[in-house]
């Protein structure tokens, strides 16, 4: 039992990490950032208009709520399947709570992970070889 | 006088305390932990949400205001100048 709550959770950790990989949640967190220090900027710039710094404020406070709560958003729906696996595998008879906080299982995530990681590593590298594109690398960087 | 109107916290305090006690001695592990990527995440973005108030409020509220108090001002200085 519960080597399967740790496969699910383990499963649950990867489609985390893709999820998160795919829809650039740490690009829509840089973008917030982005936008907070032109605010920023903005705010603290002498010699503009008052009318001028008011249209600027709106622009960016609406364009920043905007970014915000996408970037939540999309944290939240990359986090959703570690989420579900937490909450539906009591309910399928799985302890994948227990697996969450037992160092063995912990372990073999981790021993899994990285497994995963060398052999995207090493498949990207044969690719590369042989003409492909520069997908399958180790980091996304 | 000092007494009436500390009474009630008093007593608040007598029912709230035996009750914390209680409940910091029966409590069971939170299983609430959150990972630093989440954590920072879930902060950046309450502090974009904060930040993006904040400057609504400056848009929305505080530049109106200061150009109304312009004008104002403007005005009764010009009728000031009017005035015989």
């Amino acid at each position: 039992m519960m080597a399967a709550a740790t496969l699910l959770l383990a499963l649950a950790l990867l489609a985390t990490v893709m999820l998160a990989r795919r829809w650039g949640v740490l690009g829509r967190f840089a973008a917030l950032g982005a936008i907070g220090r032109r605010s920023v900027r903005i705010m603290a710039r002498r010699g503009a208009s008052d009318c001028s710094k008011e249209r600027a404020a709106r622009l960016l406070a609406m364009r920043l709520m905007g970014r915000s709560l996408a970037a939540g958003a999309g944290l939240a729906l990359a986090a959703a399947p570690l989420a579900a696996a937490l909450a539906l595998g009591p309910w399928l008879g799985l302890p994948t709570l227990n697996a969450l906080f037992d160092p063995l299982a912990r372990a073999a995530i981790l021993c899994l992970g990285i497994s995963l990681a060398l052999i995207r590593f090493v498949l990207g590298r044969i690719g590369r070889a042989h003409g492909g594109s520069r997908r399958g690398r180790l980091s996304p960087a | 006088m000092r007494m009436t109107v500390f009474a009630p916290l008093m007593c608040l305090l007598a029912g709230a305390a035996p009750a914390a006690l209680l409940l910091a001695a029966t409590a069971v592990p939170a299983q609430a932990y959150v990972g630093p990527g989440l954590g920072l995440g879930a902060a950046s973005t309450a502090l974009g949400v904060v930040g993006a108030i904040l400057l609504g409020l400056m848009a929305f509220v505080w530049y109106p205001v200061k150009r109304l108090l312009r004008m104002v001002r403007r005005a009764g200085r010009s009728s000031a100048g009017r005035k015989p």
